[in-house]
C-alpha cells in the first residue's frame, strides 16, 4: 500500500475543517429558528436567542397546533405534493422514452424538442397566463396549481438523457423476444431508470412545497392557500393603514410563533431527502455528462 | 411528419395572438367623452333613503382583506355574525369574491384590474384608485353621495372641507368615496424611559433641546447601571421613518409639500429650516446618542435594542406600547416608558405642529355598470352613526347596538372584531379620557371601543400585556388631546406623472444625503448642494405639475 504523505495529510484535515465550517454555516440557520421557536417572546423580539433557547417553553407549537389555518393550508400543500408529483412523474417517464430514441427510429422526433425547447424558453406571461386559467375556470381549484407545470422539461430531458445511456442491447433482446414497445418501457427500462426517477420525483416534490406565487395569484381565497403561500402571509411585512390594523399586527405578529410554524413546514422536506438522496447523485450526473 | 411541425407553428402563433390581446385588454381604454353620462343603474329611479335596508336582500361582490386572527369553530371571514349582521341592518349580502391577507391584496387587485374583472366594491389606496379611473372602470360617485349621504356621514367623510376626497378627484368629479379614518393614527408620541429619566435625575423634555441633551445623557451617564456604554439615546433607522417628525419640531415638513406665498409649490425636504435640526442631529451622533449602525437597520431591526432596553427614546404613535415597549418592560427589570408630546424647539414661534397625511383608511370604489351604485354611500350612512361617529347619534342604532353584541361575545374574544367588518371607519375621537372617565366610575363597558377597554381592566393578561394596553390609553393617548396643532401636507392628490418616474430616485437621494450629514461623512453645507441637485432632479418639475393641477 502506497503511503501517505505529510502534505497530503495536511491537506486532507484543511479539507475537512473547511467542508465542516460550510456544512455548519448550512445548519446555523435552521438551529437559529429552532432556538426561537422555543424561546419566549419578549426575549426572541429583543433579538437575544442565537442557538440554545431563552426562557424554553413549548407555548409556539401549542399555538400552532391550535390555528386551522396552518393545518388547512398544510392539507393544500400534502394534496398538491401527491397531484403534483404524481402527474410530473408519469407524464415526465411517458415523454422521456420516445425521445429518447434516436431519429432514425422515431423521425418526428426532433420535431416534438423543438416544441418543447420553445416552451421552456417562452412563455405567455403572468397576465395572459392567469386569464387562460381563469377562462379555463381553473381558479380556486387545486388543479391550477398541478396542471400549469404538468410537464416539467428539463425533468423531460434529465430522464431521457439517463435513458439513452441505457444500453441499446437490452431492449433489442426485448423486442427479440417479442416486446412491444410499452411492454419494454414498463418492464425493462422504468425499472432500470429507478435513480433518474428518485432524482425527478425529489425535484418535483421540491417544486410543488417550495411554489408559493402561483397560490397567491390563482387561488381566490385563502382557505385554498398551500403552505408556503400562507407563510409568505404571515412573514411578509404587512401594509398597516390604521390603528386597529396596527394593534392587531402587534398581537398576532409574534417571532417565536413565526418561527414555529417556519420550522414545521421545513419538516416534510427534512424527512424525505435522506431516502431520495442515495439515487440523487446518480441519476443527475449520469443525465449531466450525456446532455 | 410535417403535420406536427405545423402543429408547432400553431401553438407560437397562438401564443403570440393570446398575449397582444391580452396587452390590448390591459391598457383599457380612456374615459369616451368629457360629460359624465348618465349611468345605467337603478338608483336613478329609488326614492332616497340614507339608512334604507335593501329588500330583497342586496348581493355585492367585494374584496375582502383578512387579518392574522383565528375564528371560532365553524366560521370564517364570509360566514360569521358581522357578516350576518350587516346583511340584517342594512340588507346587503357581502360576497368576498376575492379573500386575501391584507399582503396579496395588491397583487390580486392588480390581476383584476389587468383582466378587467374587479369586485363590484372596495377599498384601495390612492395609487389603485388612480389606475382604477385611468382605466375609466369605476362609477363617478359625486351625484350619488350628495343625495344619498346622511348628515352625519357627510359631517364625518367631508371633514376638513372634503379634504378627504382629494386623492378621488377627476375634473372635480368624486371617483370614490374615503373610508375616514381617526387622525390619532398619524399624531407621532415621544415614548422616553422614565426608569433612565428617575435614575440621572432628569425631567421630561420641554423642548427638543432638552430633548437631545436627554438624549446624550442616556448614552453616556450609562442609565442601565451595568458600566458598560451599550446604550443609545434615540431611536433612527435606515429609512429615517421618523425623522419628520423631529425636523418639525424646528418647523420643518420634511417628507410634505409646501404651498409658498407666491403659490408655487417646494418639497419639504429643501426646506433650510432641515439644517437646524440635522446640526442638532450630527451632534448627538457625534456624542454617541445614535446608534452608529442605525443606516443599515430597518426600523423592525432598530426595534430589537429598544425591546433589549438598549435604546431610550422612540418616536411612535399612541398604541406603541403594545409593540416593542412591552417586550422591554418584560424583558428588563424596572423599566417603564412615559408618553410625552414631541416637543418644539426653543427657536419655533408657534407650537409643535405634527405633519399628519390624510386620515383615510382607504377609499371605496363602485365599479362602473354595478346596479345600485348608491349601496356604498348607504352602507357608509349605517356605519357613522354610532359606530363609526358615537358622539353624533349615540348607541341607539341597530348596527351599533349589534356590534356592540359582537364585540362583548365572549366567543370572538380573540378576534379583532374590526378585522371581520368588510369596510371600517372611524371618526376622530380621543379614547384616552373617555376610558379614564369609565375607569374612575367603575364602568364595566364603554361604548364603541369594549374589546380594548376590556383589555384594559383586565386582570387576567401577562403583566407586561397589562402594563402595554393601560400605557396605550391611559397615558399615550391622552397625549394626543384635541388634535389641534396639526401640519397637513399642501398637495394631497395622486403622485403627478413626473413623480411615478422620479419619486424614488428622490426618496434615494434624501435618504443618503440626510443620512451622511447626520453621520458626518459630509459637511453641513452639502444640505445646499443636496437642494440644487433634488430640485433639478425632478421636483421642480413635479412642483409645476401640483401648481397647475391645484390651480384646475
Amino acid at each position: 500500500m502506497k503511503k501517505v504523505s505529510i502534505s497530503y495529510r495536511i491537506f486532507s484535515a484543511i479539507n475537512a475543517l473547511l467542508l465542516a465550517g460550510l456544512a455548519l454555516i448550512c445548519v446555523f440557520p435552521i438551529l437559529h429558528i429552532l432556538a426561537i421557536s422555543l424561546s419566549g417572546q419578549a426575549a426572541a423580539a429583543a433579538n437575544e436567542v442565537v442557538l440554545w433557547p431563552v426562557d424554553f417553553t413549548f407555548a409556539s407549537y401549542a399555538s400552532v397546533v391550535k390555528r386551522s389555518a396552518y393545518w388547512t393550508a398544510f392539507g393544500v400543500s400534502i394534496k398538491r405534493v401527491v397531484l403534483g408529483v404524481t402527474v410530473n412523474t408519469v407524464l415526465t417517464a411517458l415523454m422521456a422514452y420516445p425521445l429518447s430514441k434516436y431519429p432514425g427510429e422515431f423521425k418526428a422526433r426532433r420535431y416534438y424538442v423543438w416544441f418543447l425547447m420553445f416552451a421552456m424558453i417562452f412563455n405567455g406571461g403572468l397576465v395572459p397566463t392567469y386569464m387562460l386559467i381563469k377562462d379555463l375556470h381553473l381558479l380556486n381549484s387545486i388543479w391550477a396549481l398541478v396542471l400549469p407545470g404538468a410537464v416539467p422539461i428539463y425533468n423531460v430531458i434529465l430522464t431521457m438523457n439517463f435513458i439513452r445511456q441505457l444500453p441499446r442491447e437490452i431492449e433489442e433482446a426485448a423486442f427479440i423476444d417479442g416486446a412491444s414497445y410499452f411492454q419494454c418501457f414498463l418492464k425493462m427500462i422504468l425499472p432500470l431508470s429507478k435513480p433518474v426517477l428518485a432524482t425527478i420525483i425529489l425535484f418535483s416534490f421540491l417544486g410543488h412545497w417550495n411554489a408559493w406565487f402561483d397560490g397567491m395569484i390563482y387561488m381566490e381565497n385563502s382557505a385554498n392557500y398551500p403552505l408556503q403561500t400562507y407563510m409568505y402571509n404571515i412573514i411578509a411585512n404587512r401594509d398597516i393603514t390604521n390603528s386597529t390594523e396596527a394593534i392587531e399586527n402587534a398581537l398576532t405578529n409574534i417571532k417565536t410563533l413565526k418561527s414555529a410554524q417556519l420550522f414545521l413546514t421545513m419538516l416534510p422536506i427534512l424527512a424525505i431527502y435522506p431516502f431520495l438522496q442515495k439515487y440523487f447523485t446518480k441519476g443527475i450526473t449520469v443525465g449531466a455528462v450525456k446532455g | 411528419m410535417k403535420h406536427q411541425f405545423k402543429q408547432g407553428i400553431c401553438f407560437i402563433l397562438c401564443a403570440i395572438l393570446a398575449s397582444l390581446t391580452a396587452i390590448s385588454c390591459s391598457q383599457g381604454s380612456p374615459a369616451s367623452s368629457d360629460s359624465p353620462s348618465p349611468s345605467s343603474n337603478a338608483s336613478a329611479d329609488m326614492p332616497v333613503d340614507p339608512m334604507m335596508k335593501y329588500d330583497p336582500v342586496l348581493t355585492i361582490n367585494i374584496a375582502m382583506s383578512e387579518g392574522n386572527f383565528e375564528f371560532p369553530e365553524g366560521e370564517d371571514y364570509q360566514h360569521n355574525d358581522m357578516y350576518d349582521l350587516f346583511e340584517d341592518t342594512m340588507g346587503i349580502h357581502f360576497n368576498n369574491i376575492i379573500q386575501a391577507p391584507a399582503n396579496a391584496m395588491k397583487e390580486k387587485m392588480q390581476m383584476a384590474i389587468a383582466t378587467n374583472d374587479i369586485p363590484d366594491m372596495a377599498s384601495v389606496d390612492a395609487t389603485m384608485l388612480r389606475t382604477l379611473i385611468n382605466n375609466d372602470m369605476i362609477e363617478d360617485m359625486t351625484d350619488i353621495y350628495n343625495t344619498w349621504a346622511s348628515d352625519n356621514l357627510k359631517e364625518v367623510t367631508g371633514q376638513s372641507d372634503n379634504a378627504l376626497f382629494a386623492p378621488t378627484l377627476k375634473d372635480g368629479r368624486y371617483m370614490a368615496i374615503p373610508r375616514a379614518n381617526t387622525v390619532a393614527d398619524l399624531i407621532p408620541i415621544l415614548f422616553i424611559r422614565s426608569d433612565w429619566l428617575e435614575k440621572l435625575g432628569l425631567s421630561e423634555p420641554k423642548t427638543v433641546e432638552e430633548m437631545f441633551e436627554i438624549a446624550e445623557a442616556f448614552a453616556t451617564q450609562d442609565p442601565d447601571g451595568n458600566g458598560v456604554a451599550d446604550t443609545y439615546g434615540l431611536q433612527m433607522d435606515k429609512d429615517l421613518s421618523k425623522l419628520p417628525y423631529i425636523l418639525a419640531s424646528w418647523g420643518a415638513y420634511t417628507k410634505q409639500w409646501n404651498r409658498n406665498e407666491d403659490g408655487s409649490y417646494s418639497a419639504g425636504c429643501t426646506d433650510p429650516r432641515n439644517k437646524e435640526g440635522l446640526q442638532a442631529l450630527r451632534e448627538l451622533y457625534a456624542a454617541g446618542g445614535i446608534d452608529p449602525e442605525f443606516a443599515v437597520k430597518e426600523e423592525a431591526k432598530s426595534a430589537e435594542m429598544v425591546a433589549a432596553g438598549k435604546i431610550g427614546m422612540y418616536i411612535g404613535f399612541f398604541w406603541w406600547p403594545l409593540n416593542e415597549l412591552k417586550d422591554c418592560v418584560a424583558n428588563v427589570e424596572g423599566a417603564d416608558w412615559t408618553a410625552v408630546a414631541v416637543p418644539p424647539s426653543e427657536t419655533l414661534d408657534t407650537p409643535y405642529l405634527a405633519p399628519v397625511d390624510l386620515n383615510t383608511a382607504g377609499y371605496i370604489y363602485v365599479r362602473k355598470g354595478f346596479e345600485h351604485p348608491e349601496a356604498a354611500v348607504v352602507m357608509m350612512n349605517h356605519l357613522c352613526d354610532g359606530y363609526g361617529a358615537p358622539w353624533l347619534v349615540g348607541e341607539d342604532t341597530d348596527f351599533a347596538k349589534g356590534y356592540q353584541a359582537i364585540a362583548a361575545d365572549p366567543k370572538y374574544q380573540s378576534v379583532a372584531v374590526n378585522g371581520m367588518m368588510p369596510f371600517t371607519m372611524a371618526g376622530n375621537i380621543n379614547w384616552g379620557p373617555i376610558f379614564q372617565e369609565a375607569i374612575d366610575n367603575g364602568e364595566p363597558t364603554v361604548f364603541g371601543k369594549d374589546q380594548d377597554y376590556q383589555n384594559v381592566i383586565s386582570t387576567e393578561l401577562p403583566p407586561e400585556m397589562q402594563w402595554a394596553w393601560k400605557t396605550t390609553y391611559l397615558e399615550a393617548y391622552p397625549v394626543l388631546g384635541d388634535f389641534e396643532n396639526l401640519h397637513y401636507n399642501d398637495y394631497t392628490g395622486a403622485p403627478t406623472e413626473t413623480a411615478v418616474k422620479v419619486q424614488s430616485l428622490l426618496d434615494k437621494e434624501y435618504l443618503t444625503t440626510y443620512i451622511s450629514i447626520i453621520m458626518g461623512e459630509k459637511p453641513l453645507d452639502e444640505f445646499d448642494s443636496f437642494v440644487e441637485r433634488y430640485r433639478s432632479m425632478g421636483a421642480d418639475d413635479i412642483a409645476k405639475e401640483i401648481q397647475e393641477y391645484m390651480a384646475e
